[in-house]
């Protein structure tokens, strides 16, 4: 958890942005940022102060390659932000795979979206995006109604190694440990009874780690996170 | 390492206007910044994966990461530099990271750390470098070197550990109170 304590999320802010973090803390504090103004203020606080130490290294010339390559990729990226029209609605989210703190602008969008035209009166609608702990990636979507399912569903195929398996798992705010979820396929929606989940609540944290083929061992994960994510409270009209 | 390089600093970028007109989808401005900063970013990088390949792949996947994340920095907080260094170096001790064997102790290394700290803090150019120099300078020895190899390194806690010869425990907390008094004093 990020300390309460001023002068202790001050140390976490600063130690995220030096990077001594570990990757959990790393990923929480990521995950915390974007709804989180006092600490946004502490993180650009240390990155400016710290920044002058950034000026002991002699300066290195980069080879001119790498302006080539960074421009040939920037010109995918237009790609495919402009090849949206035609394709499944998830397909045209590769803009917003990208970017960390996109994740609630893009649970607005989904709100928008994912919302069934013949719904009953919905109950309260949760939606988290999981995103890659380094945020360079979402790869799953979220979406579940008090009373009613959840459903994850793949942005993409997320690659599984032979003799391993993708489980999924929650963890309720103050809940000590991840409850399973069950083993999901990589590439297609998984439906799960929302009665079978431990809690249905705001900040509910859902991951998908990386296990063996039949799933941890333990009980609780034992690879490393593939995705993850908390819900926001998706807005009904 | 020897001492600072000032000779591109005379040239002017608004790097606020630049990293908001990248949020835009202005290449030029995303370009601009490439200018301005390369040799500064690349020595970073280098300094923390010390390979260039390695390094040149990282400043790759940085300009591209500051590309689709423009939108996310806020001007009313901090610099942009600030920003984008940021992004930089986690894109560097990410792979710093993925490559790490078990850590090592390099002390040819870590002189050159100490005589680049030392280099440094004899130039005077900013207010800002001078307040951080002299705050760096409080700090009990121990704690002012694990806050440099933590950030000028991008040493993890085991890796200080290694290269002071401390244990781990005592070293999260060297850098944790190295930081909190720096920002006392620094505040």
């Amino acid at each position: 958890m990020i300390p309460v304590d001023p002068v202790e999320r001050a140390a976490t802010a600063a130690e995220y942005v030096v990077g001594t973090l570990s990757s959990a803390e790393h990923d929480e504090v990521v995950l915390a940022l974007p709804r989180d103004a006092g600490l946004q203020q502490e993180v650009y606080f240390w990155q400016d102060k710290l920044l002058a130490m950034t000026r002991m290294l002699v300066p290195v010339e980069p080879s001119p390659a790498v302006w080539s390559r960074i421009e040939q990729s920037l010109k995918k990226v237009r790609a495919h932000r402009s090849a949206a029209p035609a394709q499944p609605w998830w397909e045209g989210l590769t803009f917003w795979r990208f970017g960390a703190a996109f994740a609630s602008v893009l649970a607005v969008v989904l709100a928008l979206q994912l919302r069934p035209v013949d719904a009953p009166v919905p109950g309260t609608r949760y939606l988290a995006v999981l995103q890659s702990p380094d945020k360079q990636d979402a790869g799953w979507i979220v979406e579940a109604s008090v009373g009613g399912k959840l459903r994850l569903i793949p942005l993409g195929t997320t690659a599984v190694a032979p003799q391993k398996a993708l489980q999924f798992w929650t963890k309720a705010q103050g809940a000590g440990a991840p409850t399973s979820l069950g083993l999901v396929p990589p590439d297609r929606v998984t439906e799960i009874d929302v009665a079978s989940l431990p809690t249905l609540e705001r900040e509910q944290l859902f991951e998908l780690t990386l296990e063996p083929e039949t799933g941890s061992p333990i009980g609780r994960p034992t690879g490393p996170i593939l995705y993850v994510g908390r819900t926001v409270v998706a807005k009904a009209n | 390492m020897t001492t600072m390089n000032t000779e591109t600093d005379d040239l002017p970028l608004d790097f606020e206007a630049a990293l908001l007109r990248c949020a835009q989808g202005d290449q030029y401005a995303l370009r601009a910044i490439y200018e301005r900063e390369r040799r500064w970013l690349m020595a970073t990088v280098l300094r923390i994966v010390r390979r260039r390949e390695l390094a040149e792949e990282v400043l790759h996947d940085a300009f591209l990461q500051i590309w689709r994340k423009a939108g996310t920095y806020n001007p009313r907080l901090g610099s942009a530099r600030g920003w984008i260094y940021t992004v930089v170096r986690h894109r560097a001790l990410n792979a710093l990271r993925a490559i790490s064997s078990s850590p090592e102790r390099d002390d040819e290394r870590y002189e050159e750390l100490l005589e680049a700290h030392a280099a440094w803090q004899s130039v005077d150019d900013s207010a800002e470098k001078r307040a951080l120099a002299q705050c760096l300078e409080r700090l009990e020895e121990q704690r002012r070197q694990s806050v440099l190899l933590a950030f000028v390194d991008g040493y993890s806690h085991e890796q200080v550990a290694a290269q002071l010869g401390a244990p781990l425990g005592t070293v999260k907390s060297w850098i944790r109170r190295g930081l909190i008094a720096l920002k006392e004093c620094l505040s």
